[in-house]
């Protein structure tokens, strides 16, 4: 008798297996990666195109740009599309060619790099130079590149409060950090400071406005979807005398500003039809306009006449997919 | 020598005083923690909804008018208000909206319920939608892959080892290596499953197999440890009086060793397993930090789990995440002291 409920038992455990193991049927979802600076934004899109299409929501990861080039040019069965915070380079073209992986770039939107201080400091506003004063690691001065010991910022300049420079940024992993090394530092070699006036934090920005918040007289640098989720509290600097806005942003009036991509991949596209979809809907009025649902989160969108040119980049796509 | 006897007895005092002490710094320190979450948490179970006649689309969450028509009451607010709600924060709402939600209050048209949205949907980009049924059940799969491959082959090894392995240096070494292999930091065992089963066996990539696997590797050692310390403290005078009867040596073994130790080897599993469940280094590693949508529906499915889930949540820009955060970490310290409960509970049947 107890031999047989055993095999019973086991029988049960199998048919619960094969309750978990079940085969679905539909569409894999579409893979996503790359940068975490976009994952924000292509993670809304990806949940708004499930509600339209009804097809599975995209699987986004926020795995860093370098990584997810990388992934996205390593085989054609890799991820479906990739998010960047800078164009492919030159080598990851080539890699991806290599691999006859063809692509198509679109660009998604403005970002803004944001220096933040808490709204009881002392505010003051900055320059590109002031900034590659503070923070390169080897700064121009006299005809030579001599090591940066600026200590204080009244050392940059007399009209600055006497705050140590302590930044707090993003890590040489990012594309971000790419962005701050290529606006901010000129002929003296790509690096920021390493002696503790940056300071790189992890790839959490929330944790950067945690710290700025908890040690008065420091500085951060984040995207811009942080800031303005936390406006209530935090100061914005201005740099080369512009704030950072919707709008100077947009513009790129605003120094520290950069466009945001997506790459598909677009061989075979009539089988993945999903992926111009989910740029489609990435581009479309209801997300990236004005008063979308991606400018709600932050992003800035694009201007009018770039939307355009994307919107036909994709429509071309679509032309050329034999019916 | 009452000055000795003094002496002695001062010692004796200031040792308590000190265990005393150390307790009640450890008490203050788990307090704050707990204190800190709870008090961050506990709005997340709570949500801000609208009468559906107030008219105004713009204080609505974004995904509402996917819903309209569907014979649904109240909707839920979007973030924004739901912070003003709960917190007074303005943050991106403009004075007639907040007018509006000033009308809407006196009117009876806006409320604050119970989050049930927080334990039945699953991850979303709008904190007023996010919920952790996504990540809950991922954490059941990717534990029951676990289950089945660190509880066996863990529990095979500690008894070949401990009853059956002949005593040489081979098994001595075997011995020393995994004893180590309990003290390894758990994100070499992420290298090693993003190589392994990843890189090497093709097995999809944010799945509950890869991560259930992972973690397996991870608790094996120590399930091996701590079955081998419970099977070691059963007394030699039990198995010779079995042998002495005439007992075969797997007799011996199923019939008297293994249930006199059980209490200890369940011990052990259920404590490496809630360690398991808690675990996320290893899963950074293997991509399970995905935005995912859909509850897994097979072991195969994209998945993530309550722990990576929190991860994520904490590094969104969004002011209603980190309250989700803290009430998702709320969530995952009751289900392990759930865990370490049933350790309890099963040691004590066992014992007595």
């Amino acid at each position: 008798m107890r031999n047989y409920r055993e095999k019973f038992g086991v029988f049960w455990f199998f048919i619960f297996l094969s309750f978990f193991t079940q085969k679905t049927t539909a569409a894999p979802p579409l893979r996503i990666v790359g940068s975490s600076a976009v994952f924000p934004f292509a993670a809304s899109v990806a949940e708004h195109f499930r509600y339209k299409t009804h097809e599975p929501t995209p699987i986004v990861e926020a795995i860093g740009t370098g990584a997810g080039v990388k992934l996205f040019c390593g085989s054609l069965k890799g991820p479906d599309a990739v998010i960047t915070s800078r164009p492919f380079t030159i080598a990851e073209k080539k890699k991806c060619q290599t691999e006859d992986i063809n692509f198509e770039e679109f660009t998604i939107g403005q970002d803004g790099l944001v220096l933040i201080q808490d709204k009881r400091d002392i505010p003051f506003s900055l320059t590109l130079n002031d900034l590659n004063l503070a923070l390169a690691e080897k700064i121009f001065q006299d005809g030579a590149c001599i090591k940066n010991t600026h200590k204080f910022w009244n050392t940059i300049g007399k009209e600055f409060p006497s705050y140590p420079i302590r930044v707090l940024g993003p890590a040489p992993t990012s594309g971000t950090y790419e962005v701050l090394i290529e606006k901010i530092v000129t002929s003296c070699g790509p690096h920021l400071r390493r002696d503790g006036a940056y300071i790189e934090a992890p790839a959490n920005e929330n944790l950067i406005v945690q710290k700025v918040l908890h040690t008065p007289q420091t500085i951060g640098i984040v995207t811009f979807s942080f800031y303005d989720q936390n406006k209530h509290r935090l100061n914005a600097f201005s740099v080369n005398g512009n704030f950072p806005s919707f709008e100077s942003i947009q513009k790129r009036t605003y120094s520290l500003s950069r466009p945001l991509f997506l790459y598909i991949k677009t061989n075979d596209l009539s089988r993945h039809i999903a992926r111009l979809n989910y740029v489609f809907e990435f581009l479309s009025q209801r997300a990236n306009g004005e008063e979308g649902y991606l400018s709600e989160k932050g992003l800035i969108p694009l201007s009018p006449e770039e939307q355009e040119t994307m919107l036909k980049r994709a429509q071309n796509l679509q032309m050329e997919i034999p019916s | 020598m009452t000055k000795i006897l003094k002496k002695r007895h001062r010692k004796e005092k200031w040792f308590r005083r000190m265990g005393l002490i150390s307790l009640a710094l450890a008490l203050l320190f788990l307090g704050v923690i707990f204190g800190d979450i709870f008090y961050k948490g506990y709005p997340a179970f709570l949500r801000t909804e609208i009468f559906v006649d107030s008219g105004r689309n713009d204080l609505l969450n974004p995904h509402a008018p996917y819903h309209f028509n569907k014979g649904i009451q109240w909707i839920i607010a979007s973030d924004d208000v739901d912070m003003y709600m709960k917190h007074g924060h303005q943050g991106k709402l403009s004075q007639n909206q907040i007018q509006v939600l000033e009308n809407l209050k006196k009117k009876d048209q806006i409320r604050l319920t119970f989050n049930w949205g927080f334990f039945t949907h699953s991850d979303s980009r709008e904190p007023e939608l996010a919920g952790i049924w996504g990540s809950l059940w991922g954490s059941l799969l990717t534990l029951i892959v676990t289950c089945l491959t660190a509880f066996p082959l863990g529990i095979g090894t500690a008894l070949y080892l401990e009853e059956f392995a002949p005593k040489n240096r081979l098994t001595y070494l075997i011995e020393a290596n995994i004893n180590n292999l309990a003290a390894v930091p758990s994100i070499i065992f992420g290298l090693l499953g993003l190589v392994f089963f990843i890189h090497f066996m093709h097995l999809p990539r944010p799945s509950a197999v890869v991560g259930g696997l992972t973690l397996g590797l991870m608790s094996l050692p120590v399930i091996v440890v701590a079955t081998r310390a419970a099977l070691s403290s059963v007394p030699s005078s039990l198995k010779e009086a079995a042998l002495g009867l005439g007992a075969t040596p797997l007799q011996v073994l199923f019939h008297h060793v293994v249930p006199y130790a059980l209490p200890g080897i369940m011990t052990g599993v259920i404590l490496s397993f809630a360690r398991a469940l808690g675990e996320t280094a290893p899963l950074l590693m293997i991509g399970m930090v995905a935005f995912i949508a859909t509850p897994p529906s097979s072991f195969l499915d994209p998945a993530t789990v309550l722990p990576v889930q929190i991860f994520n949540w904490s590094r969104s820009p969004e002011l209603g995440f980190i309250e989700n955060t803290s009430g998702a970490i709320i969530i995952l310290l009751v289900m392990i002291s759930f865990f370490n409960g049933i350790a309890i509970l099963i040691r004590k049947k066992f014992e007595s």
